[in-house]
């Protein structure tokens, strides 16, 4: 039972810290100009591929194979680029 | 005076044709370098500022004014704070504050100057207003201080997005207490792509401004 539990704890645990794209409802995100850091900010990180759709507010990340990164990396990694984050959605 | 008039007019739908928007805040994203320029008859700016993060940056500053006490030169390291920042989801506000300390040149020395500086803007895709308020306080005189405020208005004709050219129009109101023309109204034109930015315009007499700005 406890083994279970385990197994079934890393898998979700595994949905929450990696992933292959992450879209992030971003706010503040308003100029294209200001938001040339996010995505300086994501490549540095080593984000294989990083998308900014201004009109749905939208930063769309592609991880790099094995690539993982938190919640908390992504909100730390907007805040450093001048913006708050809304949602985090993993696909 | 038409004529310049009719070059940033035909310079405004020539950029409306290709599609295009900006800000220029004295801070930006951690880790950044900014050169930033603003050019007028009175005036020439120019800042080269590092970022250390998305709240404060250092700036190196030289300034050139022509004032009715003659042309001033200035040169100061400055400090930039993001005092607070309202990140909603389709907008933004923020309030900068500037302080430097340095030289004026006068007579082959460097005199004693500090600045205070206050920025104020709010801005979302389709429009954007700032407001700016700058002290530059000369230690040898107080009848020497200078007193310089800037309003700003804008709006983009199209949303542009993250990778097009974006384009906004702009309507700058300036006034300072040591510039003859006393209040100024220049309508300017901003074009952006990725990381750099241009603004050109003339004021209703004629005098043409150009600033310029990028992003690394």
């Amino acid at each position: 039972m406890n083994k279970m539990v385990l197994v079934l704890s890393l898998i979700f645990s595994q949905s929450i810290f990696a992933a292959g794209k992450i879209d992030i409802t971003v706010k503040g995100m308003v100029c294209s100009f200001c938001s040339q850091g996010i995505t300086k900010k994501f490549k540095e990180e080593g984000v294989k591929d990083v998308k900014v759709d201004l009109t749905n507010h939208l930063v769309s990340l592609e991880l790099a194979d094995n690539q993982k990164l938190d919640n908390a990396r992504i909100e730390t990694i907007l805040k450093d680029s001048g913006y708050g984050v809304e949602k985090i959605e993993i696909k | 005076m038409t004529t310049k008039f009719l070059l940033v007019i035909g310079l405004y739908l020539s950029a409306i044709t290709y599609s295009p928007k900006l800000m220029a805040h004295p801070v930006a994203f951690a880790g950044s370098y900014s050169i930033m320029t603003w050019n007028s008859k009175e005036m020439s700016d120019w800042m080269l500022t590092h970022s250390f993060t998305s709240r404060y940056s250092l700036s190196a500053r030289t300034l050139r004014l022509n004032t009715e006490d003659g042309e001033r030169k200035f040169y100061m390291p400055q400090l930039n704070f993001l005092l607070k920042r309202w990140n909603e989801l389709s907008s933004q506000a923020n309030v900068y504050l500037s302080l430097g300390h340095g030289g004026e040149k006068v007579n082959n020395s460097l005199k004693d100057t500090s600045v205070l500086g206050l920025d104020v803007d709010w801005e979302s895709r389709k429009y954007y207003v700032s407001f700016k308020e700058e002290v530059i306080l000369s230690h040898r005189n107080n009848d020497l201080n200078i007193y310089q405020s800037k309003f700003r208005a804008g709006f983009a004709p199209y949303l542009a997005e993250f990778n097009e050219l974006n384009s906004w129009f702009i309507l700058q109101f300036d006034h300072s207490n040591k510039v003859k023309e006393s209040i100024k109204i220049t309508p300017m034109i901003r074009l952006f792509y990725q990381n750099v930015l241009l603004e050109f315009g003339a004021s209703q007499k004629g005098d043409s401004q150009l600033n310029f700005m990028v992003h690394f």
